[in-house]
């Protein structure tokens, strides 16, 4: 077993955390305030390669993989998880184009998104809910060479920044009898792609979240990602092993952040003439925190290792992101705890980390469904 | 152009206010405070790479440090610089400016010639701004410091802030500049930087590694002597005001009056 | 030792007149002087030959001039020549330069040149019973201060920041004694000096004013950073700030006080919302009367305050305006 970060992530964990130093942390609070999602910052991320980790160098990207990946959403989380899942979800059209696209399509896509000159969404969700993904109303005809998408998406995040998105839909019924899913990349400014309604969200608040209406959008057979019927397969995997270890590793930003606000907080704040860390009380809140944060860590590297590896990760993956969301909530509710009347008052930023934390849960399959697929897992293999 | 640039890790300046003392010992406790690269010197690093960028050439790291600032060498090549030497050796331990710049300059001849050499002109710990000028001397090079503008071609254009203006001069190569932060704003380090430091070097020196006389480094080669090293009471014991925002204006005013900078009619 | 030591000092000339960072360290070298019964001497390169008299006038009993077309601005080659000289010529126990742009440029300059030690803003000194100077200075912003001793070289070469010490009459009848400056016409520099160009700060200068009001990285837009200088101008002040007001371009290093801006020492301070990083403490410990507002309790610039306001400035900044201007 090798715990060690390389050189060159360690290189990468310092460049990250002074850029959000200096980048993110000044305006968080701002951003969140105003329910704003900071694309200046996201571009000039795509300059420095931060959004291009997954991609290889020969389509524009560095080719450092899934675990620089989770480093630099951790570390941009640590101050702002809203950008976290912002940029988290930026991968989630990078991941299927390479896994699944033709080479047109990865030469045509991953070099700009890479840099962020184009910034990526994925639209799965419906109205009905996001774990009932097979029963898809957004339906794709196919009309006079043409595929003519209608329905309507919910809950998309980055659905008004994305310049590419990709799209779910249903494009029949297979042999079986099931629903068939076809995935489309599209473009923002394809006709009939309209940009809905934004959610006023309790937490995650510097990324957007809104509908999509699409209306008559019509796309030709290139826009089809990994062939007709393949949208199931890829969307799933795309969530299951990408989304949910960068939501893992939003999680472990908010608790790093818990830990390190509490920690700042209890060393410079005295009672009764001494610092509270000389309180016991407050040195167990402050170990509660370090383990979430280092089980956390465990969790979260271990599976983006085996992604790099090209390891099957879902189950690590969703144990990851189920045990860091969760523990990203009781470290924030620890550390408003440690701060006593301080830890409401907005001027700290841990009421905040509270309300991105619990956000977090939902986002990306809930604990329950996590629970699920660990389950299913342990009973079949363990 | 080859061009040096002189880096030096210090404790990070957020930090200052965490440093204590031991009153027994009289040593100072840094525990749990970062090191960092100087922040001016990462703006004289910038211009160097900048000048790289524009006229060719490479840019040198040099520093005098414990081993273990090499991450620190290696996030300056990450930003641009080809190469770095790390001078590294319990035999240059306790040096003061003078021994710091006649080791420093030592190392740049060795491995030099070099027509610039770029450095901070200051650092965040000690704040001397001693060490490029006394670099400039060892080396016979002419130094200039405060450095807030520069232009590159055949020669050199600089601007050195002084009070109340600035001063231009024309300055032709081999020459030591120290900078100021106003000169520009340094890049951040980018994963194209970080993969490319990959393949370069941080070279650590030892004293065997430079031909140096051993009665001008280290402690030897040190002119001065630190000695005793106390924490300033510089504390007062304030009063704290409450209230409404109106009353606590009012208290301000209160104060200013009695300090006596409120002439009559102002208010 | 021996029975009587003198002490050098050089005096930044501009225009024909004396820069005051000399007459403070002038005013302050007399006692050391007096106290090793040596003489206090004055070294002086400018284009102009008057401005003398003030140097006497706060102590010096001798002024060694150079006087030269080519001293009207700094150029390392020349200043240095002419200081390694008369150091070697007069054998001073001391050598003190004011840290001003050029005395940042020049001490260590000719320090290495001599190579002897230096010891850098000196904020005091004393005579230890080895009869050597000790130095006292900054480190880590005035975190801690640390005494610098030069015991086995000569000259004893220290830099005093401008405003450190007080200005002190001691009026001398002096001799003026002039510095060969032909040796010069050896030199070639490879720097040339092609002229000053003024800067005129903005607002009253931040050492002249009997109020200033300074900005930290709290000051959250440009709008109550208007609003800052709007309320230094009202009580006839001066506006400076600390690091991140000019990271954000708001203001420059010129108003920036702290390690490596201004050393100010106003009747009162204002601090709005700036935590007090030590090197910025380090430029305002001595002001007369602090006040404080600053929103995070624990904000060090507290540990210094006369008045402290435990507020958002934002809060009290509109009803401090309000009332002044009635």
């Amino acid at each position: 077993m090798d715990f060690k970060f390389s050189e060159e992530q360690e290189m990468l964990r310092r460049a990250v955390r002074e850029f959000a130093e200096k980048e993110i942390a000044p305006h968080a609070a701002e951003w969140d305030e105003k329910d704003y999602c900071p694309v200046e910052v996201i571009k000039e991320m795509g300059e420095l390669g931060f959004l291009g980790t997954i991609v290889p160098e020969e389509y524009g990207g560095t080719g450092m993989g899934y675990t620089a990946r989770a480093v630099i959403i951790e570390e941009v989380s640590r101050y702002s998880a809203g950008l976290g899942i912002a940029v988290m979800t930026h991968s989630l059209v990078v991941a299927p184009i390479l896994n699944y696209g033709t080479e047109e399509q990865k030469k045509k896509y991953l070099p700009k998104l890479a840099t962020g000159e184009y910034i990526g969404g994925l639209a799965s969700t419906e109205p009905s809910g996001g774990s009932d993904l097979v029963n898809q109303q957004t339906t794709a005809e196919f009309k006079d060479g043409k595929w003519v998408i209608n329905g309507k998406k919910c809950f998309i995040t980055n659905y008004d920044i994305a310049d590419v998105t990709l799209l779910l839909t249903k494009t029949g019924v297979n042999e079986k009898g099931r629903p068939e899913l076809t995935a489309f990349i599209v473009k923002k400014e394809t006709p009939g792609f309209g940009i809905g309604h934004k959610e006023d969200k309790l937490g995650l608040r510097s990324s957007s979240t809104g509908d999509l209406n699409i209306t008559d959008l019509k796309v030709g057979e290139e826009a089809v990602l990994g062939g007709r019927g393949e949208g199931q397969k890829i969307v799933l995997a795309t969530i299951g092993e990408v989304g949910r270890s960068g939501m893992s590793a939003i999680g472990l930003g908010i608790i790093r952040g818990c830990l390190e606000e509490g920690l700042k907080f209890a060393k410079e704040r005295e009672l009764y003439g001494k610092p509270l860390t000389n309180l016991q009380a407050i040195q167990f809140m402050i170990a509660e925190n370090r383990m979430y944060y280092e089980i956390g860590k465990l969790l979260t590297y271990r599976a983006t290792t085996l992604k790099d590896e090209g390891v099957r990760c879902d189950v690590e993956s969703s144990m990851a992101k189920l045990h860091n969301t969760e523990a990203a909530v009781k470290a924030a509710q620890r550390t408003i705890e440690l701060m006593g009347g301080y830890g409401v008052i907005n001027q700290y930023p841990v009421g905040r980390y509270l309300r991105d934390a619990m956000s977090t849960i939902s986002a990306g399959g809930t604990s329950q469904i996590m629970e699920i697929v660990i389950g299913g897992d342990t009973i079949k293999n363990f | 152009m080859r061009i040096a640039c002189l880096v030096k890790p210090v404790p990070d300046p957020e930090y200052y206010n965490r440093i204590s003392i031991d009153p027994v010992r009289g040593i100072l406790t840094r525990a749990g405070i970062p090191v960092v690269m100087n922040p001016t010197d990462r703006h004289a690093l910038e211009e160097a790479i900048r000048i790289k960028e524009k006229m060719g050439g490479e840019v040198v790291i040099f520093s005098m440090a414990p081993d273990d600032a090499g991450g620190i060498l290696k996030d300056g090549l990450a930003m641009g610089a080809d190469e770095a030497y790390l001078l590294s050796d319990r035999a240059f331990a306790g040096a003061d400016t003078l021994a710091t710049s006649y080791t420093l300059a030592k190392a740049i001849e060795q491995f030099g010639p070099f027509d610039i050499i770029l450095a901070g002109n200051e650092s965040a710990d000690g704040s001397t701004s001693q060490v490029p000028p006394q670099v400039g001397v060892w080396l016979s090079m002419p130094s200039l410091a405060g450095i807030i503008r520069m232009e590159y071609g055949e020669s050199f254009r600089v601007w050195c802030d002084v009070e109340e203006g600035r001063v231009e001069y024309e300055v032709t190569p081999p020459v030591v500049f120290a900078v100021k932060r106003g000169i520009n704003t340094p890049r951040y380090i980018g994963i194209k930087g970080i993969m490319a430091a990959k393949s370069k070097k941080v070279s650590i020196i030892r004293v065997g590694d430079i031909s140096v006389d051993l009665d001008r480094i280290g402690l030897n080669g040190s002119p001065t002597r630190a000695g005793r090293i106390v924490v300033p009471d510089i504390g007062r014991k304030g009063e704290t005001i409450t209230g409404s925002p109106g009353e606590i204006a009012e208290g301000i005013i209160e104060g200013l009056r009695k300090a006596g900078v409120i002439k009559e009619g102002m208010i | 030792m021996r029975d009587h030591e003198d002490i050098l000092v050089f005096t930044e000339f501009k225009d024909g007149h004396p820069l005051k960072v000399g007459l403070e360290i002038l005013s302050k070298a007399r006692g050391l002087a007096d106290e090793m019964s040596g003489g206090l001497y004055a070294m002086v390169l400018t284009d102009r030959a008057d401005g003398f008299d003030m140097l006497f006038k706060y102590g010096a009993d001798r002024v060694y001039a150079g006087i030269d077309e080519s001293f009207r601005y700094y150029t390392g080659a020349y200043f240095s020549r002419m200081a390694v000289s008369l150091v070697e010529n007069i054998k001073p126990y001391a050598f003190i330069i004011g840290a001003t742009a050029m005395g940042s440029m020049f001490a260590p300059e000719v320090a290495a040149y001599l190579k002897t030690g230096l010891a850098a803003h000196v904020i005091d000194y004393k005579i230890d019973h080895a009869g050597n100077l000790v130095q006292v200075v900054p480190s880590f912003g005035s975190r801690v201060a640390a005494e610098i001793l030069t015991p086995h070289s000569r000259p004893q070469m220290s830099t005093v920041r401008p405003g450190t010490f007080e200005l002190k009459e001691n009026l001398r009848n002096g001799s003026i004694v002039h510095l060969d400056t032909s040796e010069l016409d050896y030199i070639a520099p490879r720097v040339t000096p092609l002229g000053f160009e003024e800067v005129k700060p903005e607002g009253m200068p931040l050492e002249d004013a009997e109020v200033v009001v300074v900005g930290g990285g709290g000051i959250e837009t440009r709008e109550d950073w208007e609003n800052l200088k709007e309320l230094s101008r009202l009580l006839n002040g001066a506006l400076g700030c600390t690091r991140p007001i000019v990271d954000k371009g708001w203001s420059d290093e010129a108003h920036m006080v702290g390690t490596s801006g201004k050393t100010i020492k106003p009747k009162v301070y204002i601090g709005i919302a700036v935590s007090g990083s030590s090197h910025h403490i380090t430029g305002m410990k001595d002001s007369g009367l602090v006040i404080a507002i600053n929103k995070d309790e624990n904000a060090p610039i507290f540990d210094v305050a006369d008045i402290r306001i435990v507020a958002d400035y934002k809060e009290i900044l509109p009803a401090l305006l309000s009332m002044i201007k009635g």
